[in-house]
């Protein structure tokens, strides 16, 4: 595992100094010669008396580094030869140099500088009157300022037409200072944005580091687009490094943030070195200051090439594209901050031109792509739950719908139950307890007319078969069974018996209260057919899933009775349509034994049918 | 000396007395308002012996009042009373602090009357329609220990008992076993007691044995019901 990070932070570091070489390689902005203007490659160092003509410098020139802080001065002299000047007005342009200037042309001052903003990353174009110039040789006097601890520098100017030179001052200046000075604008704007936000969005921290990261760059960006010293020297340059510390600092944790990792070891431990920092840059000299801030730099080199690293392992957790991007800006920025290091340690020639201001912008970007592309997921997101809430609404009211259906149903039912259940109590109460009522009247009057005790007997056990029917609509055995307990009392006036062979709950086509009071009806008549004509002794009931049969052992039917329609006064006409209108075959014959009355309810196939 | 010998002699007879007529006849009161079904009922009290007849009242207020009074061993009891449900009357005698049975008294023998009124805790019911011997031989039956019952009365006790109860019970109190589901069923089907017990190959008192057990199964599920209910409404 350790082995692992350490081989992706020797890659990453590998990586960023082949960029950085790379760069150096271009060699942006060395200053070439300007066609039709004349270049000073060469100047004489005066001291307080005179100049060294014979031993001059040669320029770019490099004061050597030394811990000191206060401004020296450092004066040249450089000769302009015979040139016949036309009708054009003349320019003198330094692309670079560091940090203040004093320019007099033939002992007249032609610039001087505002010592309040260095001039070490800015170049200087300055108008020639015409009648400064004499024929012949001019000389040029250049007193040049600076901290040996920063360096002073100074890199060969061009003195020539202003037409000429202007091009390459404007570029110079353009993607300089001027690129600097407005991505401090963009930076401050989206700075104060991204605040404004952090306010808006419940204070969610990603906004803050943000807008911090952002206070921190404009600070980088106004030292290079104006070169600034608010504060004093000492403080401004304390202020700029850990700027720098803190914005890589800052950007880190926002990255992180977005791989959704937790917090990091390094960013803690650049956080205190931070602190220390910041309180050794309070109680050091301003002469250390320079060793300070390159201890602070390096610091923040390392701890962004082990971000990058932790980037690189975790790269699986984020889409590719969006790491590509991410990756990509930070070793940029990173292999710039390292050219930048090398610039100030190790000026030369063919290294003019500062890049380090494009880092703050290049990743600000960066991190405006990244909540940009945050927004647009969310939005996806968003319309892919409208979507699916669309469609789970549209589904819970279908749902919605067809429950209410149900439950209309059921209510229904439930009240025709009701009523039904109304009716039934009703007819039981009412003339069901009229007939017992009566009868126990005719009893208690002595009354011995026997058909109307009978008829009455018949109408109770009658109403007892309706109501009966109507409660055990699905069990046509328990009716059967009722049927017995009602009509057992009169099998015993009439010495007759019943054998009970119930099997099975005989299988209706069509099922239902109905259907179980026809076949009650019809079992009942072949009964009391049995108890009045046949003269027996047992009554055999018999069901399974296909028949019910009534057979007696009596005298037998007569077989003139067997044909349809005939022997009315049986009620057998009846009962054969009241089989039928429930689909199953009657069939009534006369046994061995006495007479069987027979419903079938299989459904008719050739081996069935009958003979 | 006689005084030891002939007092207790004298106190155990006047006790056997005693028994003995308790034994001899069992009070019975009817509360039915409609007057010939009563008069009916009497006269099958009447002509039974071992059960004596000694009130009768119209109303379900009369019969509480009666009930309260007489203290019977036996109440008939008409569910359709002008004044209210005879079942309340069935609850206050099965909630008497003296011996007293309650029987249901129905035209025909329909279940959900008849099984709410042995919820309530009545022992079983006489038909109204039946003749007088059968009448007064299904009071004695009862007073006996035995439970009458139906077919359609059957398959209703196979639906309520076989349900979920809604307070799930550690003792089997309501859960019917196999021997009495077998009986149920075969009632259900028409089969009498003796053809049942000769189907199952025990004695037809054994049937009825278990049915009476079933009919407490049914009294037990009733009043686990009603504690589950009072649970539930927080009355207890």
């Amino acid at each position: 595992m350790i082995a692992r990070y350490l081989l992706t932070y020797l890659a990453m570091f590998v990586l960023t100094s082949a960029i950085c070489i790379a760069i150096l390689f271009v060699s942006i902005g060395r200053i070439v010669p300007i066609e039709g203007a004349f270049q000073v490659t060469e100047a004489a160092m005066c001291d307080e008396d005179a100049c060294a003509p014979t031993m001059p410098t040669q320029l770019p020139y490099f004061s050597e580094k030394r811990n000191e802080s206060a401004v020296q001065t450092v004066t040249f002299r450089a000769v302009l030869p015979d040139v016949s000047v036309g009708e054009d007005l003349q320019a003198i342009y330094l692309p670079k140099y560091a940090d203040h200037i004093v320019l007099r042309l033939n002992g007249t001052v032609l610039y001087l500088p505002n010592m309040a903003r260095r001039h070490w990353s800015q170049p200087l174009f300055i108008d020639v009157p015409a009648p400064l110039l004499q024929s012949g040789e001019n000389s040029i006097d250049l007193e040049l300022m600076g901290r040996p601890a920063e360096g002073l520098e100074l890199y060969p100017f061009f003195f020539g037409p202003k037409d000429v030179l202007r091009p390459d001052y404007l570029w110079r200046y353009t993607f300089g200072p001027a690129f600097a000075r407005f991505s401090l604008a963009f930076i401050a704007i989206l700075g104060l944005t991204y605040l404004t936000v952090w306010w808006q969005r419940n204070w969610e921290r990603q906004y803050l580091l943000l807008g911090l990261s952002c206070a921190c760059g404009c600070v980088v960006q106004l030292h290079f687009g104006y070169g600034v010293l608010w504060g004093g020297y000492h403080f401004w340059t304390a202020t700029l490094h850990l700027s720098i510390a803190s914005f890589a600092l800052l950007i880190m944790k926002f990255v992180r943030l977005h791989l959704g990792l937790e917090e990091l070891r390094i960013e803690r431990t650049l956080l205190l070195f931070l602190v220390i920092a910041a309180f050794a840059a309070i109680v050091i000299s301003t002469d250390q200051l320079q060793d300070w801030a390159l201890f602070v730099n390096v610091l923040t080199g390392v701890s962004a090439t082990a971000a990058l690293t932790v980037y690189w392992i975790h790269r699986h957790l984020i889409g590719y594209f969006d790491f590509s991007v991410i990756f990509a800006c930070v070793l940029l920025a990173s292999a710039l901050g390292l050219h930048e290091m090398v610039l100030i340690l190790n000026p030369q020639d063919g290294r003019s031109f500062h890049l380090f201001h494009i880092v703050p912008v290049c990743i600000s970007l960066l991190c405006l792509w990244v909540i940009m592309s945050q927004l647009v997921r969310s939005l996806q997101r968003y319309e892919v739950l409208t979507n699916t809430l669309h469609e789970t609404v549209a589904e819970k009211t279908v749902e919605l719908e067809r429950s209410f259906a149900r439950l209309a149903r059921v209510e229904r039912r439930e009240a025709v139950d009701r009523e039904r259940n109304r009716i039934m109590m009703d007819l039981h109460d009412g003339i069901g307890g009229q007939l017992v009522s009566t009868l126990a009247y005719m009893e208690s009057t002595g009354n011995k007319d026997d058909t109307l005790k009978e008829a009455l007997e018949a109408a109770l056990r009658d109403l007892a078969l309706v109501l009966d029917s109507l409660d055990s609509h699905d069990s046509l055995t328990t009716l059967l069974g009722m049927l017995r307990t009602r009509l057992e009392p009169l099998l015993e006036d009439h010495g007759l018996r019943f054998d009970w062979q119930i099997k099975d709950d005989p299988v209706l086509s069509q099922a239902g209260p109905s259907s179980n009071l026809h076949l009650a009806r019809i079992v009942q008549e072949a009964i009391t057919n049995v108890i009045k004509h046949a003269n027996a002794q047992t009554i055999t009931v018999y069901t399974d899933a296909n028949t019910i049969q009534i057979s007696d052992d009596g005298i037998g039917i007569d077989p003139a009775c067997v044909a349809p329609g005939a022997c009315a006064g049986h009620g057998l006409p009846s009962m054969r349509q009241r089989a039928e209108s429930i689909g199953a075959r009657f069939t009534v014959e006369r046994t061995a034994d006495g007479t069987c009355v027979a419903l079938n309810f299989a459904p008719v196939t050739p081996e069935n049918q009958p003979a | 000396m006689w005084i030891h010998t002939y007092l207790p002699f004298f106190i155990n007879r006047i006790r056997l007395l005693y028994l003995k007529s308790k034994q001899l006849s069992d009070n019975v009161l009817i509360v039915e308002d409609r007057a010939d079904i009563a008069r009916r009922l009497k006269r099958a009290v009447d002509a039974t012996g071992g059960i004596t007849l000694v009130g009768c009242a119209e109303t379900l207020s009369g019969g509480l009042d009666l009930l309260y009074e007489l203290k019977p061993r036996l109440v008939l009891i008409d569910i359709g009373l002008p004044d209210g449900s005879g079942v309340e009357l069935i609850r206050a005698a099965a909630k008497a602090d003296w011996p007293c049975d309650s029987l249901v008294i129905s035209i025909f023998g329909d279940e959900t009357r008849v099984i709410e009124a042995i919820q309530a805790g009545a022992k079983g019911y006489v038909l109204k329609g039946q003749d007088l011997e059968k009448v007064g031989e299904d009071i004695l039956a009862v007073l006996d220990g035995g439970s009458p019952i139906s077919p359609t009365i059957a398959r209703q006790l196979l639906t309520v008992l076989k349900d979920t109860t809604p307070v799930p019970s550690p003792c089997e109190d309501n859960v019917l076993t196999g021997r009495e589901t077998e009986i149920l069923k075969a009632v259900a089907r028409g089969y009498k007691r003796r053809e049942i017990a000769e189907q199952l190959g025990i004695s037809a008192g054994t049937v009825g044995n278990h049915i009476t057990n079933i009919y407490r199964k049914l009294e037990v599920t009733s009043n686990m019901e009603a504690v589950a209910h009072a649970a539930r409404l927080g009355v207890l």
